[in-house]
């Protein structure tokens, strides 16, 4: 055997012919020395038979592991249950009765608020004719963030109860406060002010504030009534210092451009259809959060994950 | 990656991984549930691992699996495992140069059996090589070439096997 013994750096010469590392030409020239020399040409047809050949095997369970695809069959099931709410809250508007359909919607809103508002106090002298004047004043895109009322319950005691987080004040609305014969709410200021045994409610009413005030009939506290605060503008508290401006506060002040109802909706369809596509089964909720009783209650619609975490919401 | 490209994945590469583990491990039971475990990994990202890269997904899993497997064993079972290892090969008879390599394969290190296999297998790169083993491009050429060498001269003379 030693007449075929060759060297290390022949060992890897062969080796890199036989990965193919080698260019044309040096493959070539190596080819000729392998038929000229004998050991290089036995340790060269060995090295070959290392180079095994892909055997036939095959796995038998491999249909076993295969997964299947409900994502389509969910993602149709959803698609049809969003589409399906969608029509219905586009739908919901023209159904509603024929008094109401000069009013926008937020309008309509703060005429439900007013009506309870109305409800709260046990005043008579507020009829529609009156709601419906003040809310054809036009609109100072002034809304406001979720406001509580107060009510009073049949014990004739007064609570207080969140309302529906779109409410609307005008700035015409406010500059009428000193007419209590044309809103009922302006009433409720000249009520305030009037109301001088009370220091706090005074010192709002003195500040020209519609918000924060204490609501009085007949000169009793009845309970706190929080109503929206102006426009940009600074509320000082009751010692006097200048209050720091909420983030609330200040987002009225500069409010983000808002989205139209089809924006809305396009963008809820979207938050679905990427709960589906991360494997998640989304649930449709539609729901009525504003349960009045003249007028047709509002729609939210969510969406929910399996373990009833809220993704996405949205109300018309 | 979606489930239909999952599905794709164990139509293409479920046949590879079983050959490859099949091949390393002499055992039909746990090449199979090697290439279980892979793909029940590969399902479990597979939001994560993109469908291009599903393969070396697959075998550095498999590769991994094995490794961890082999050193359980090693440690459990001890020469128990080594002595049926051994008796296994000693009732099998040689009636070829492929089954003189099939033999040869499992005398040569893990390392340099596993590096031959992706290579002749799959046809992998070195650096692809180096990917799922974790070594460098040149410590996989170096391990090639060694387990190479030593499989020559087990063909050269079949009596080394003995």
């Amino acid at each position: 055997m030693n007449q075929f013994e060759i060297t290390e750096a022949q060992e890897w010469q062969l080796f890199e012919l036989l990965e193919g590392n080698h260019s044309a030409d040096e493959s070539a020239l190596l080819h000729q020395e392998i038929e000229a020399q004998p050991a290089l040409a036995y340790h060269f047809n060995l090295l070959k038979q290392t180079y095994t050949s892909v055997p036939e095997i095959h796995f038998p369970e491999a249909q076993s592991l295969k997964k299947q695809p409900r994502n389509k069959q969910v993602y149709l099931w959803t698609s049809t249950a969003v589409a399906a709410a969608i029509i219905i809250l586009f739908l919901w508007k023209p159904m509603a009765p024929a008094t109401n359909k000069s009013n926008s919607g937020v309008e309509n809103k703060m005429g439900r608020v007013l009506e309870n508002q109305n409800d709260g106090l046990g005043t008579t002298d507020l009829n529609q004719d009156k709601v419906s004047a003040m809310q054809s004043q036009p609109s100072a895109n002034a809304i406001r963030p979720t406001n509580s009322q107060a009510t009073k319950n049949l014990a004739g005691n007064f609570t207080t109860e969140k309302t529906h987080p779109l409410i609307t004040a005008t700035n015409d609305f406010r500059g009428q406060k000193n007419d209590s014969q044309q809103s009922p709410l302006l009433t409720k200021i000249e009520i305030v002010k009037n109301a001088t045994s009370n220091s706090f409610a005074q010192h709002l009413a003195d500040q020209g504030s519609i918000g924060d005030a204490l609501q009085f009939n007949n000169g009793e506290n009845q309970g706190p009534q929080i109503l929206p605060t102006p426009f940009g503008q600074n509320q000082n508290n009751v010692s006097g210092t200048e209050n720091t401006q909420s983030p609330k506060a200040k987002l009225a002040k500069n409010p983000s451009p808002r989205k139209t109802g089809f924006a809305l909706a396009k963008s809820f369809y979207n938050d679905g259809k990427t709960m589906i596509q991360n494997g998640h089964v989304p649930h449709v909720n539609i729901k009525t959060i504003n349960k009045s009783h003249s007028l047709l209650p509002t729609i939210e619609m969510g969406l929910r994950l399996e373990n009833n975490v809220i993704m996405a919401s949205f109300n018309q | 990656m979606t489930a239909s490209e999952y599905n794709k994945c164990v139509d293409l590469h479920s046949h590879a991984i079983f050959r490859f583990a099949i091949k390393k491990l002499r055992n039909t039971d746990d090449a199979k549930e090697i290439v279980q475990i892979s793909f029940e990994k590969l399902w479990m990202k597979h939001q994560v691992v993109a469908f291009d890269t599903a393969k070396s997904y697959l075998f550095t899993t498999a590769y991994h699996s094995m490794v961890d497997g082999w050193r359980s064993q090693k440690t459990t079972t001890g020469l128990e495992y080594a002595s049926n290892t051994v008796e296994a090969e000693s009732n099998d008879e040689y009636t070829g140069t492929m089954e003189v390599i099939e033999k040869a394969l499992q005398r040569i290190s893990d390392i340099q059996r596993t590096v031959i296999l992706l290579r002749d297998y799959e046809g992998y790169s070195y650096d692809e090589i180096g990917e799922i083993t974790g070594l460098n491009a040149a410590q996989v050429k170096i391990n090639i070439f060694r387990g190479r060498q030593e499989l020559k001269e087990i063909i050269g003379n079949p009596n080394n096997l003995i």
